[in-house]
C-alpha cells in the first residue's frame, strides 16, 4: 500500500482555484495514472515527458534521446498502474455546526460538491468519494452534541481527516463536482482526529454501491420520448402548447435527421423589440428522420431565479448517476454515451445521450434594471440506439 | 406502449381483419399498457379535445419554483387530465386514489405526487414535499 502523508485543503466546487497549491507529488502522479488507466482518459505522454526535469535539463544535443527515454518511462508507469492499489491521505478538514433538525454534525470533506485537489503533470485533478454520504454525518443526541460542540470550538472546528481509498472511475455521480479530470474513489477507511492526533470521530464507511448501467429505454424529457411518430408528437404539442411549426433540419444537422418540429420558436429568448421571455415560457424542438419518427428532442423552460443545487439534486433524483458534468456560470450534466448532434467545419459536435443544463436567463431587462436573472433549464434527449446506426 | 409505426411497413390486410386488429389495439390502448415497476412509461398522444389542460398557476413564484422544477422534469408542468388518465407530455400516467381519495400519480424513481382540488386550482404535491398549484387552461 502506497501512502501519501501531506496535508491538503478541501476545496469546494465553486472555488476558482484550489485553496492550497499542490506539489507534483510522486504519489499524486500515481493516483492520476491509475485514473487514466482505469477510465481510458487519454494522457498526453509526449507533453508530460517534455515538462519533466530530465528533458528540461538536457542539452539541445541530448534532448531527443532523453525525451524518447522519458516517454518510454511514463508509458511504462501508465501500463503498470494498478486499479486495486490503495492510497492514503491526510486532509486538513472542518466539522460543521450541529444540525438540530437532523441531529448530526457533518464532515466537510464528505459533503456533496467537495473534493481533494491534487496536481500531477501540471494539471489539476479532483478526487471525490462515491461512498461519501454514509461517511459524512456524525450523528449525536443533543445533550451529547453540546459537549462535542464545545470540544470542536476549542480547536476552531479544524480537524485532520485521514482517508484510505482506491480509484474506481471518473466523474461525480451526483454532478456536484465538475471538471475535466474528476477522479471517483471509494473510501476504504476513514478517521478524524484533532491536530494533536486525538480521535474526534470514526466515519461510517460502507462500500460504494455499483452504479446501475445507463438504460435509455423509456427515458423522457418533460414527458416526451424519442421513437414516437411526428404526427403523435405534433398532436400532443398542439393540445398542450398551441401551434406547431414544421421545417427543414437546418444547416449541418445531425446525421439522419431530415426535419424539425418546433413550438414557441424563439419564445425563450429575450431580444430587443420582442416581448420579454418570462418564467413559464416553454420552447421545444424535435428532430425527426425520413420515416417521420422523432429521434431527438430539446425542451427548455424558464423559471424564476433558482438555486442550482436544488436543480442539480432534482435532476440526479430524476435521471440517476451522472455520467459527465461540467460547469461555469451554471452547469451541464450528461447521462449515457456521446452521440453526434451536429457538425461544424472542425468536425462533428458530440454530447451525451441525455443532457441537462442549468443557467441564468439574462435579458436586456435583467441587465439594465439590476434584476436577478431568471433560470433556464434545458433538457436534450437523443435516440442513442438509432443514432449509433447512422453513418458518421 | 408505443402506438407509432413507421410508414410503409404495415402489410395490406382484408378490411374485416383490419377492424378486428384496430379494435384490439384500441382496447389495449384503453387498458393503459404496462404500468408495473421497471416497465417503460406508456407513450401516447394526448387526446385532441377530451379532458382539460392544466398548467402551473404562478410560474413566476420563487417560493414554489422547486415544485415547478419537479413538475417540469416529470412533464407535469402542463398536463391533460382526462378522467383517471393524466397525460404528462406523451407519457400517460394512470391515477390511483390515496387513502383520502385524492388522485395519486406514480412517477419514476419511487416518486409519487398527489393532485388535490383547492377551489379552482389543483394542488400538485410531490412525495418529497415540493408543491405547486395548477390552474385550468382556458380552452383555445
Amino acid at each position: 500500500m502506497k501512502q501519501l502523508h501531506y496535508l491538503l485543503a478541501v476545496a469546494i466546487v465553486c472555488s476558482p482555484v484550489p485553496l492550497v497549491a499542490q506539489q507534483d507529488d510522486p504519489e499524486a502522479v500515481r493516483i492520476a495514472l491509475t485514473w487514466h488507466r482505469l477510465t481510458d482518459q487519454p494522457l498526453d505522454v509526449q507533453r508530460v515527458a517534455e515538462r519533466s526535469d530530465a528533458v528540461r535539463r538536457a542539452s539541445n544535443f541530448d534532448r531527443p534521446d532523453v525525451l524518447a527515454a522519458e516517454v518510454s518511462r511514463v508509458e511504462a508507469m501508465l501500463a503498470a498502474a494498478n486499479a486495486n492499489e490503495l492510497f492514503q491521505m491526510q486532509i486538513s478538514d472542518r466539522i460543521s455546526e450541529y444540525d438540530h433538525d437532523l441531529g448530526e454534525f457533518s464532515i466537510t470533506l464528505f459533503q456533496p460538491g467537495y473534493f481533494i485537489p491534487i496536481t500531477a503533470f501540471g494539471e489539476q485533478y479532483q478526487v471525490l468519494f462515491a461512498n461519501a454520504e454514509a461517511a459524512r454525518p456524525i450523528p449525536m443526541a443533543k445533550e451529547e452534541a453540546r459537549a462535542f460542540d464545545q470540544r470542536l470550538n476549542a480547536i476552531y472546528r479544524n480537524v485532520i481527516t485521514e482517508v484510505q481509498f482506491r480509484i474506481i472511475g471518473g466523474g461525480d455521480p451526483t454532478g456536484g463536482v465538475t471538471g475535466a479530470r474528476v477522479i471517483r474513489a471509494e473510501l476504504v477507511s476513514a478517521k478524524v482526529t484533532d491536530r494533536d492526533g486525538r480521535l474526534v470521530a470514526t466515519p461510517n464507511v460502507t462500500p460504494a454501491a455499483a452504479a446501475a448501467p445507463f438504460d435509455p429505454r423509456g427515458l423522457d424529457v418533460a414527458g416526451f420520448q424519442v421513437g414516437v411518430s411526428v404526427a403523435d408528437l405534433s398532436a400532443t404539442l398542439e393540445r398542450l402548447y398551441g401551434p406547431v411549426e414544421r421545417g427543414g433540419p437546418g444547416e449541418n444537422p445531425p446525421p439522419g435527421m431530415t426535419g424539425v418540429v418546433r413550438v414557441n420558436s424563439m419564445g425563450c429568448m429575450s431580444l430587443p423589440g420582442r416581448p420579454e421571455a418570462k418564467p413559464g415560457a416553454v420552447c421545444l424542438t424535435a428532430w425527426h428522420d425520413d420515416k417521420q419518427i422523432v429521434r431527438a428532442i430539446r425542451i427548455e423552460r424558464l423559471f424564476p431565479s433558482m438555486d442550482g443545487e436544488t436543480v442539480r439534486k432534482s435532476l440526479v433524483a430524476r435521471y440517476g448517476p451522472v455520467t459527465k458534468a461540467s460547469g461555469n456560470n451554471g452547469f451541464t450534466l450528461g447521462w449515457g454515451p456521446d452521440v453526434v448532434v451536429g457538425r461544424t467545419a472542425n468536425g462533428p459536435i458530440q454530447q451525451a445521450t441525455l443532457l441537462a443544463s442549468f443557467g441564468a436567463h439574462e435579458s436586456f431587462m435583467s441587465r439594465g434594471a439590476n434584476r436577478i436573472p431568471d433560470t433556464r433549464v434545458v433538457l436534450h434527449l437523443v435516440d442513442v440506439e438509432w443514432a449509433s446506426r447512422q453513418p458518421q | 406502449m408505443k402506438l407509432s409505426t413507421s410508414p410503409g411497413v404495415v402489410p395490406r390486410i382484408p378490411s374485416i381483419r383490419r377492424w378486428t386488429i384496430a379494435s384490439l389495439l384500441l382496447l389495449a390502448w384503453a387498458c393503459g399498457g404496462a404500468d408495473g415497476p421497471g416497465d417503460s412509461p406508456p407513450t401516447a398522444r394526448a387526446p385532441a379535445s377530451a379532458g382539460t389542460v392544466w398548467t402551473i398557476d404562478r410560474a413566476d413564484d420563487r417560493a414554489t419554483a422547486p415544485g415547478a422544477m419537479l413538475a417540469y422534469l416529470h412533464g407535469l408542468h402542463r398536463v391533460v387530465i382526462d378522467g383517471d388518465h393524466t397525460f404528462a407530455g406523451m407519457t400517460r400516467l394512470r391515477a390511483s386514489r390515496d387513502t383520502a381519495g385524492n388522485r395519486l400519480l406514480t412517477l419514476g424513481g419511487g416518486l409519487t405526487a398527489t393532485l388535490v382540488p383547492e377551489g379552482d386550482l389543483l394542488q400538485l404535491t410531490f412525495s418529497t414535499g415540493e408543491t405547486v398549484a395548477l390552474r385550468q387552461e382556458e380552452a383555445k
